[in-house]
C-alpha cells in the first residue's frame, strides 16, 4: 500500500525513483559553498563532497547524514580533502546497512526505514560488522515470536556498538544484547543498556563487572533500571576525557610565578661532633 | 553578589554546584559551559547543521557560566561549543563522547523518548 502510494507520487511528479530520492538541495549546496568560501576556499572545492551525497541519494540512501557531516567538517574549518574520505566511509556504511536491511526486511520503506538504516550505519561506524548484525539478529529472535523489526534490529546493533566502542568482547556483547531483546527490552532501553555498559567500561575491563553477569541478570528477568542498582555511579565521561579532578570547572590560567631568587650559598658548617 | 555566589558554588568542593552536563528540562535541553574569558559562546550541533551562530549562549548574570536551553526531539544529538566564533571545544561534560572523524570529540546528549 505504501509502495503504491510512493509510486503514485513519483508518477505524479514525473520523477524517476532515483531523482525522487532526496539529494542535496540547491539551498543546501549554496550553504556548503558559502561555508567553504568564508574560510578562504573555492566554491568547486565542495563538489567532490556533494557528489558523494548525490550518489548516495541516487541509490535511494538517506543523504542527510552525509550533508550533515560535510557541514560539520566545513564549519570546523577542515579541508574538503580531509572531509571526503570520512564522508565516503559513511556512504559505504549506509550501503552496507541498506544491504542488511534488504536481507532482513524487504518490505520496509519510508522515513522509518531510513531512520533504522541510519542507526544501523552508525553501529557499523562504531565497530560492529555486518556479520555481527546477522548473528545478533539470529540470537535475538525468540522462538515463536514475530520477526525482529528493522527498528528493533537497528537499535540492538547500535546498543552493541557501544559495547564494541568500550573494547569489550563482541561475542559476549552480542549474547547480552540479544538476551535483552528476547526479554522484551524496548528499543531505547537496549540502547541505554549499551551506553551504560560503555560508561562503566573501566569496571568491565577491571573485572569488577562482567558481560556474562549482566546477561544472566537479564535472563533472570531483571529490568533495565535494576541491572546496575546498588553499584557505584559511573564517571560522567570516558577515562581519556577526564582531567585529574572529575567535573572540575575550568579555571583561568594561573599567572606565571616569578622565578625564585637564587639563595646565597650557605657557609660550610663545621663537622658535627 | 549572587553572581559571585554562583561562581563560588560552582568552584568550591563540598558546596552544591550547578551541573555543567546537559540537562533535559521541561523547556528543553540546557547546555552550559563555564568559561571566564570568553566574549561569546555558541552551541554548534547536529541539530543546527553545526552553525556557530544560530544558538548563542548567554552569560548567567555576570558569572562565568554560559547557558542556552534548546527544545529537542527525543534521540541522540552531537554538539560542541564555539568560543569567540572561532575556537571549537569539546564540552567538558556530556552523556557520551564520540570521535568526530577529524581528531576531536563531539559531546552527545540523549533526549529520552516521551513516556506514554
Amino acid at each position: 500500500m505504501k509502495l503504491t502510494a510512493a509510486l503514485v507520487l513519483v508518477a505524479t511528479l514525473g520523477l524517476t525513483p532515483e531523482l525522487a530520492a532526496q539529494s542535496v538541495s540547491a539551498s543546501e549546496r549554496e550553504a556548503l559553498v558559502k561555508l567553504r568560501v568564508e574560510r578562504g576556499g573555492q566554491a568547486e572545492d565542495v563538489d567532490a563532497l556533494i557528489r558523494q551525497a548525490d550518489e548516495a541519494a541516487a541509490k535511494g540512501l538517506p543523504s542527510a547524514p552525509l550533508t550533515n557531516k560535510i557541514r560539520e567538517g566545513l564549519a570546523k574549518g577542515h579541508d574538503p580533502k580531509r572531509i571526503e574520505p570520512i564522508v565516503r566511509q559513511m556512504r559505504t556504511q549506509l550501503e552496507t546497512a541498506d544491504q542488511l536491511m534488504r536481507e532482513f526486511d524487504r518490505d520496509a520503506a519510508g522515513p522509518a526505514r531510513d531512520a533504522s538504516l541510519v542507526l544501523l550505519a552508525e553501529s557499523l561506524g562504531g565497530g560492529v560488522t555486518a556479520n555481527d548484525v546477522r548473528e545478533l539478529r539470529k540470537q535475538a529472535q525468540a522462538p515463536g515470536k514475530p520477526s525482529l523489526t528493522s527498528d528493533g534490529l537497528a537499535n540492538a546493533a547500535k546498543g552493541l556498538s557501544f559495547i564494541t566502542e568500550a573494547k569489550l568482547p563482541v561475542t559476549e556483547g552480542t549474547s547480552l544484547v540479544a538476551e535483552a531483546v528476547r526479554q522484551g527490552f524496548r528499543a531505547h532501553e537496549v540502547l541505554e543498556l549499551g551506553r551504560e555498559i560503555k560508561r562503566r567500561e573501566r569496571d568491565f575491563i577491571a573485572g569488577r563487572s562482567t558481560l556474562r553477569e549482566v546477561r544472566a541478570a537479564i535472563a533472570r528477568g531483571d529490568r533495565p533500571e535494576q541491572l546496575f542498582r546498588g553499584r557505584a555511579e559511573p564517571v560522567e565521561r570516558p577515562a581519556a576525557m577526564r582531567p585529574a579532578t572529575p567535573d572540575r570547572p575550568e579555571r583561568p590560567a594561573r599567572p606565571e610565578r616569578p622565578a625564585r631568587p637564587e639563595r646565597p650559598e650557605r657557609p660550610e658548617r663545621p663537622a658535627a661532633r | 553578589m549572587l553572581a559571585i555566589a554562583t561562581v563560588i558554588g560552582a568552584c568550591s568542593p563540598g558546596l552544591k554546584r550547578p551541573s555543567l552536563a546537559p540537562q533535559v528540562t521541561s523547556a528543553g535541553v540546557r547546555f552550559s559551559l563555564l568559561h571566564a574569558n570568553a566574549k561569546s559562546v555558541a552551541l554548534a550541533a547536529s541539530f543546527n547543521q553545526w552553525s556557530a551562530v544560530s544558538h548563542p549562549l548567554s552569560r548567567v548574570l555576570t558569572s562565568a557560566i554560559w547557558e542556552v536551553v534548546v527544545p529537542l526531539p527525543p534521540g541522540e544529538h552531537l554538539f560542541m561549543f564555539v568560543i569567540d566564533g572561532t575556537q571549537w571545544v569539546t564540552p567538558p561534560l556530556a552523556d557520551d563522547f564520540v570521535d568526530d572523524g577529524f581528531g576531536a570529540k563531539n559531546g552527545v546528549v540523549v533526549v529520552p523518548p516521551i513516556e506514554r
